[in-house]
């Protein structure tokens, strides 16, 4: 079939944008360079996981992109809030 | 064929590269940067949830270790020092 051919060339394409924002993300000297690479990582992810799913022909697959979006950017606030005051919750 | 061999390919990657940040977060001294690399662990983890066609561990694995771990941890860390000592 045409679409799975086509997406199985591409997957190693976010392979390889996959270890070049690891790397980013394991050696970025700042704090927020590391975060920014989580993150990165995390939404190249996303769209990973979509394309993913429409390889398998499961729909449900699909459903697991927008939470690990979303939770991923938690961790920006927990860190930008920790960063900025020093102190986390009450 | 092939295209099964790519998916395992995948897998096999996002292994290697989870045991990777697992290393950095063991022997971080920062205790804010081990956090983050736990977080690198988890994304990875839910990959390789992901690929073993478990979608529901994912939906409960991505809040846990994305949302209430991080924060748990660095509620923690601001309660004491920031940097390990020897």
């Amino acid at each position: 079939m045409f679409v799975q051919e086509f997406i199985a060339a591409v997957i190693p394409l976010y392979l390889v944008a996959t270890v070049l924002y690891l790397y980013r993300a394991l050696k970025g000297p700042t704090i927020p360079d590391h975060v920014l690479g989580v993150d990165l990582l995390s939404y190249n992810l996303a769209v990973l996981f979509i394309v993913l799913g429409i390889f398998f022909e499961e729909p449900i697959l699909i459903v697991t992109a927008i939470p690990l979006a979303l939770w991923i950017y938690a961790l920006d606030i927990y860190v930008a809030k920790y960063l900025e005051r020093k102190v986390m919750g009450a | 064929m092939s295209l099964d061999l790519l998916i395992y390919a995948v897998g096999a990657a996002a292994s290697l590269m989870s045991v990777v940040a697992v290393y950095l977060a063991l022997v971080e001294r920062d205790l804010v940067k081990a956090v983050i690399y736990s977080a690198i662990q988890s994304v990875f983890y839910s990959l390789l949830f992901y690929l073993f066609m478990s979608p529901d561990i994912v939906l409960v694995y991505l809040p846990v270790a994305g949302g209430v771990l991080p924060a748990l941890l660095l509620v923690l860390i601001s309660k004491t020092e920031r940097f390990e000592r020897e």
